[in-house]
């Protein structure tokens, strides 16, 4: 119920601001699919037409639900941290969590958008690379599933993936290591419901990300590289 | 099939261009020696300057690229990138072309017709910020440069590569260099050529069938010559050049449009019907540089042939969603076709075998910053920035 509430209220930020076009194209491979809390496939249809006025009656409303599930999340945070391990002492946490932060920051962000692609072959047509400074909003036609090419040009680095709430995507590469829990909402901004995973990049290459159908659409993401 | 290839290779040379006697080429035995620009001859020590260059991270202002970086050797000189990216981390519009046999190529780039010389192409990601910044030394140029005055071995390398210079290392003296060593990046020792040299046995039936099928679906009216880049003249001779074709991949409105950022020769010449239209590329070590087509949008060979097979593309979502085999700039010739599943096959063992898988582990080639068992990301000159 709680993530329900606060991917609304996410839902209501989005749309404060119009998404930048942008063109945008990536390669392929199979495994790690790794998933995301996806409790509100019904607020995916609220996503559009949020307007400002209503937003602020949102907020508040909102506002109150979200306070009183809050400590209900926390033990799911907890537990999530517990089970994550290597990551536990690797990522900087809390205060010192500047990616967090600064993902947090980027919610409410003018957006870049990226019309996601629902064929997957065509996946290096929606580009998206990681970058300290930008929110991507993607979009798709239909309620199905959709894909996008996650460019890394990089080797050996982590980079943190921070998607809106309920959605739930896989990594059609086995190359893309997986380091923290599953689901993890991030700690900085839980109101937003932005959750947080920590990918690890052995090589550069562009990886081909399946979003599964019934996640919001659109939605918001913001990848950081660390280091 | 050997006969034809073998004597149109003979006309891949740019006329003006004569071939460098003075310099002992390595090369196939079937390939013509490169035309090399009178200004800059080839030498052993500019190839020995330039491959050091080739792959130095110095080159960037960032230290994150280097030529090679995105011209890999095992990815046939590629990136394995849809889209070259940047060292501010920013996509390209088009996908890398190989460097491998460019020596042969002409023009170079995948929409400008004018670029012929591989001096000039290079100052283009070196310097340049148009479509994006590649390595990011334009406006940085005597920083990169005071780099290599002080660092590693280029002292040497610049005095013994231009021993006339005062002060050789110029951003011009670094791109005769690394122009020098792309031109002796030659691979063709592939099946196929092995065939061409008389070996019956090199290629696979399967492949040789593959050949035959190339050939009767007319894919080298365009892939034409020893570089299967050149497109064929009505007299049955290669083009002295590569072509332009719009080969059918978008029509985002119904008027032969492509994605704004990218539209090819038009963007050029100015002239609507070339729109979509790119340049040729060589079919050489093709199995190695996927993704495929000049945006990278076609992640493997079997999609190029579906594609071709329908007559053009058909792009259902997305930001570019069309048909491109109603694109009414499409090449005329692309017409489709029926392809079974055992042609299909065949055409694949041929596009491998077009391949000279062993030649993208030359040693000639390496980067020579790695020692033999360093991981492909430690292989990084000591840079201090």
């Amino acid at each position: 119920m709680r993530l329900v509430v606060l991917a609304a209220f996410t839902v209501a930020c989005a749309t404060k601001t119009e998404p930048v076009e942008t063109g945008a194209p990536g390669p392929t491979e199979t495994g790690d699919p790794q998933t995301i809390e996806t409790e509100e496939t019904e607020e995916t249809e609220h996503t559009e037409p949020v307007e400002t006025e209503e937003t602020e009656e949102t907020e508040e409303t909102e506002e109150t639900e979200e306070t009183e599930h809050t400590e209900e999340t926390e033990p799911v945070e907890t537990e999530e941290t517990e089970h994550t391990g290597e990551t536990d002492t690797e990522a900087p946490l809390g205060a010192d969590d500047t990616y967090a932060a600064s993902a947090c920051a980027l919610v409410e962000a003018k957006p870049v958008a990226v019309t996601a692609v629902t064929v997957e072959r065509d996946a290096a047509m929606a580009l998206v690379l990681p970058s300290p400074d930008t929110v991507y909003e993607l979009s798709w036609e239909g309620d199905g599933d959709a894909y996008f090419t996650l460019m890394i040009p990089d080797w050996e680095v982590t980079e943190r993936i921070f998607a809106q709430s309920g959605v739930t995507y896989e990594f059609l590469s086995a190359s893309a290591e997986l380091k923290s829990a599953e689901g993890t909402l991030n700690g900085h901004c839980p109101e937003s419901g932005m959750t947080d995973q920590e990918y690890l990049f052995h090589a550069w290459n562009g990886f081909t990300i399946k979003v599964h159908a019934g996640s919001p659409n659109p939605f918001r993401l913001v990848v950081h590289q660390e280091g | 099939m050997r006969r034809v290839v073998a004597a149109l290779a003979l006309s891949a040379c740019r006329p003006a261009d004569p071939p460098d006697p003075g310099y002992v080429w390595d090369l196939p035995a079937h390939f013509p020696v490169p035309a090399v620009p009178a200004s800059n001859p080839m030498t052993t020590e500019k190839v020995t300057l330039g491959r050091f260059l080739f792959y130095d991270f110095k080159l960037s202002i960032d230290g994150r690229r280097s030529c090679g970086i995105c011209h890999e050797p095992a990815k046939g000189f590629t990136d394995g990138f849809a889209v070259a990216v940047g060292v501010e981390n920013v996509a390209h519009d088009r996908n890398t072309p190989s460097t491998t046999n460019v020596a042969y190529r002409s023009p170079l780039t995948w929409r400008d017709p004018d670029l012929w010389s591989l001096e000039e192409q290079l100052l283009v990601p070196l310097l340049g910020d148009d479509p994006i910044v590649e390595m990011g030394v334009g406006g940085h140029e005597d920083e990169v440069l005071a780099r290599l005055r002080s660092q590693g071995p280029y002292p040497d390398l610049f005095a013994d590569a231009f021993p006339d210079d005062d002060d050789p290392v110029t951003i011009e003296r670094i791109a005769m260099a690394i122009a020098a060593f792309e031109r002796t990046v030659n691979t063709g020792a592939s099946p196929f050529d092995q065939h061409l040299l008389g070996d019956d046995g090199a290629m696979s039936d399967g492949a040789k069938r593959g050949a035959e099928r190339f050939e009767a679906l007319g894919c080298g009216q365009c892939h034409g010559g020893l570089f299967f880049d050149r497109p064929i003249e009505g007299d049955g001779t290669v083009a002295g050049a590569s072509g332009y074709f719009n080969t059918g991949l978008y029509d985002v409105d119904g008027m032969g449009g492509y994605p704004p950022n990218d539209q090819g020769l038009v963007e050029v010449t100015g002239d609507p019907a070339d729109t979509g239209r790119f340049r040729t590329p060589s079919l050489r070590n093709v199995a190695a540089t996927t993704p495929y087509m000049h945006d990278g949008t076609t992640p493997t060979l079997s999609d190029v042939l579906t594609d071709y097979a329908r007559g053009g593309r058909l792009v259902a979502s997305g930001a570019y969603p069309g048909d491109g085999a109603g694109n009414p700039y499409k090449d005329p010739r692309i017409t489709g076709f029926v392809l079974s599943d055992a042609d299909r096959a065949d055409l694949l063992l041929f596009f491998d075998a077009l391949t000279d898988w062993a030649s993208l582990e030359d040693p000639r080639f390496e980067d020579p910053w790695c020692a033999d068992d360093d991981p492909r990301h430690d292989c990084v000159p000591p840079i201090d920035l």
